[in-house]
C-alpha cells in the first residue's frame, strides 16, 4: 500500500461526533438546569462532612451532617434545622475535658441533669454517651449526648438537639437523622 | 468515521513515511473543529491563568512546575509508548487541546454542574460526576480529532492511539496543575500543591486518556467486523477512564487518611496496570502482525 491510497474522503461524521461533544458538554448542564426543579439553597445533600476543630488541639472532629435537614447559619457550619424548622442540632467540639459526664449534663434543666445516661454505639477508639429527657410530656423531646475520646487530654463533641416535629413520626424520624449523625462521628489527628 | 475505521490498521509503520506537517489536512474537517476551538479557547485559557494575579514566584514556580511535569510526561510517553516515532505536529495538537481547550470547556461545565448537584443534595459528589463526564468527554474528542488527522497518513497501530491519548491527557495535566499552583496564596502553598499535584496521582490524567485512545483505535478497527465488540470497546473506552477518574475523584467516607490513601492507590495501580496492559498487548498484536507481513522487517 502507498501513500496515495490512504487519501479519503473528508470524515464529516467524525466532524459531527467532535462538534456534538463539544455541544453536548456545554450545553448539558443548561439543559439540566432549566429540567431540574430548582433546589432549596441551604438543603443538606448525602454524606456532607462537617469538620470541627478546637483551639489547642491537633484532633479533628467530623461527622455528616443530616442529610435533607437544613443549615441552619452557614454551609459547614455545626447547626442544623429540619426541614419544617421545628426541630434543631447543633454540634461542638471540646477539648481538655477532664468529666464528660459533666459537659454532658452542663445546662440541662435541672430535672433532665439528674437523669441517668445511656451508653451510645459509637465508632472505636470513642466513648458515647447520652441523656435523652421530654419536658413537654411527649412533644418535646430532647438530647444531649458526648462523644469522647478514650485516650487523654479527652476530646468530645457535644451534641445538643430537640425534636419538636409536627407528628410523633417525624420526631422519631428527626432522631433517628441524629443518632445516624453521631455513629457516624470520628476524632481524629 | 468510516474513514477513520478503515485507516485503522495495525502497524505497518516501516512502509510509511510521515510528513512532517502531518496535521495540515485542509479536507478533514477535524483540522478545522480543532483549529476553531483552539482559536476559542486560547484567549480564554490565557485569561484564566492571568487572572489568578499570580506573585513573580507563584509564576516561576509555575513555570518550573510544567517544564518539570512536561519533561517527566514526555520521558514516560517517548520511553513507554514510543511517542517519538508519532507526528510532531500532531503530537502538539494533541498536547495544544489538552493544554488549552480540554481545560476551558471543562472549567464552563464543571462549574455549572457543581451549582447543580449541590442545590440537589450532591454537593460532596459533584466532583466525582462533573469531572470525569465534562473532562474525559472533552478529551476523547479530542483524540477522536488527532486520530481523524492521523489516519489520513497512516494506518494507525493501537500503541499510537495510547500515545495520543497520553498526550492529550498530558498537556491537561500540565494545565490543570498550572492554575492550581498560580491560584495558591502565596509561594509556600505554591510549592506545597506543587508537590502534592507531583508526588500523588501524577500522570492519572495522561493514563487515563491513554486508554481511552488504546479502545479507541480498538474499537474502531473491529467496528466494521465485529460491530458489537467494537461498540463495546468504544463504550469502555468512555466508561473505563470516567470510572476510575470518578473513583479518585470522590470524597473520603473517613477521616482516616491510611484508608483514603489506600483507596487512591488502588486507583493508581489499576490505572497504571490497564495502561501497561494495553501496551503490552498493541506491542505484541503489531509485531505479530508485522512478523506476518513481512518477516524481513520485523527481525
Amino acid at each position: 500500500m502507498d501513500q496515495a491510497k490512504l487519501t479519503r474522503r473528508p470524515s464529516w461524521g467524525t466532524g459531527l461526533l467532535i462538534l456534538g461533544i463539544i455541544g453536548g458538554i456545554l450545553g448539558a448542564p443548561f439543559l439540566a438546569a432549566r429540567l431540574l426543579p430548582t433546589p432549596e439553597a441551604s438543603r443538606i445533600g448525602v454524606f456532607e462532612r462537617v469538620v470541627q476543630t478546637a483551639p489547642g488541639s491537633s484532633l479533628r472532629g467530623s461527622h455528616f451532617a443530616p442529610a435533607g435537614w437544613l443549615w441552619a447559619d452557614q454551609p459547614g457550619g455545626g447547626t442544623y434545622l429540619s426541614v419544617d424548622h421545628a426541630s434543631t442540632a447543633h454540634i461542638t467540639m471540646h477539648t481538655d475535658i477532664d468529666d464528660p459526664d459533666a459537659l454532658l449534663r452542663k445546662g440541662l434543666p435541672p430535672g433532665a441533669a439528674l437523669s441517668p445516661s445511656t451508653a451510645l454505639p459509637v465508632r472505636t477508639g470513642l466513648t458515647g454517651a447520652a441523656v435523652e429527657y421530654d419536658l413537654a410530656a411527649g412533644d418535646n423531646p430532647a438530647l444531649s449526648a458526648t462523644i469522647c475520646t478514650t485516650i487523654a487530654p479527652t476530646v468530645c463533641l457535644l451534641v445538643r438537639a430537640n425534636f419538636s416535629s409536627g407528628t410523633e413520626a417525624q420526631r422519631d424520624s428527626a432522631r433517628q437523622d441524629i443518632m445516624r449523625l453521631i455513629e457516624g462521628i470520628e476524632v481524629a489527628p | 468515521m468510516n474513514h477513520l475505521r478503515s485507516a485503522i490498521h495495525h502497524d505497518a509503520r516501516p512502509r510509511y513515511q510521515v510528513p512532517r506537517a502531518a496535521v495540515w489536512q485542509p479536507r478533514e474537517p477535524a483540522l478545522w473543529i480543532m483549529f476553531g476551538t483552539l482559536l476559542v479557547c486560547l484567549p480564554l485559557s490565557a485569561q484564566a491563568m492571568l487572572a489568578q494575579d499570580a506573585e513573580p514566584g507563584l509564576a516561576a514556580l509555575g513555570v518550573l512546575l510544567v517544564l518539570a511535569q512536561g519533561t517527566l510526561l514526555w520521558w514516560f510517553a517517548s520511553w513507554l509508548l514510543r511517542a517519538r516515532t508519532l507526528s510532531r505536529s500532531l503530537r502538539f495538537a494533541s498536547m495544544g487541546w489538552g493544554f488549552v481547550v480540554v481545560p476551558v470547556i471543562a472549567a464552563f461545565a464543571n462549574t455549572r454542574w457543581f451549582e447543580i448537584l449541590s442545590g440537589h443534595g450532591l454537593r460532596s459528589f459533584a466532583a466525582a460526576i462533573a469531572a470525569p463526564l465534562d473532562e474525559d468527554l472533552i478529551r476523547f474528542a479530542g483524540i477522536l480529532a488527532v486520530l481523524a488527522l492521523a489516519s489520513r497518513v497512516r494506518p494507525i497501530p493501537m500503541l499510537d492511539g495510547i500515545g495520543y491519548g497520553f498526550l492529550v491527557g498530558a498537556g491537561f495535566e500540565i494545565s490543570e496543575n498550572l492554575l492550581f499552583v498560580l491560584s495558591a496564596d502565596d509561594f509556600q502553598s505554591g510549592t506545597h500543591v506543587a508537590l502534592i499535584r507531583t508526588g500523588l496521582g501524577f500522570g492519572l490524567h495522561a493514563l487515563w486518556s491513554g486508554i481511552q485512545g488504546a479502545l479507541l483505535v480498538a474499537g474502531l478497527a473491529r467496528f466494521r467486523s465485529r460491530p458489537i465488540s467494537g461498540s463495546a470497546m468504544l463504550a469502555a473506552g468512555l466508561v473505563i477512564p470516567m470510572l476510575l477518574h470518578g473513583l479518585w475523584d470522590a470524597p473520603a467516607f473517613t477521616l482516616d487518611y491510611r484508608w483514603t490513601l489506600a483507596s487512591l492507590a488502588i486507583v493508581y495501580i489499576i490505572s497504571i496496570g490497564i495502561v501497561i496492559g494495553t501496551r503490552i498487548y498493541a506491542i505484541r498484536t503489531t509485531d505479530g502482525l508485522l512478523r506476518h507481513a513481512d518477516p524481513e522487517a520485523s527481525s
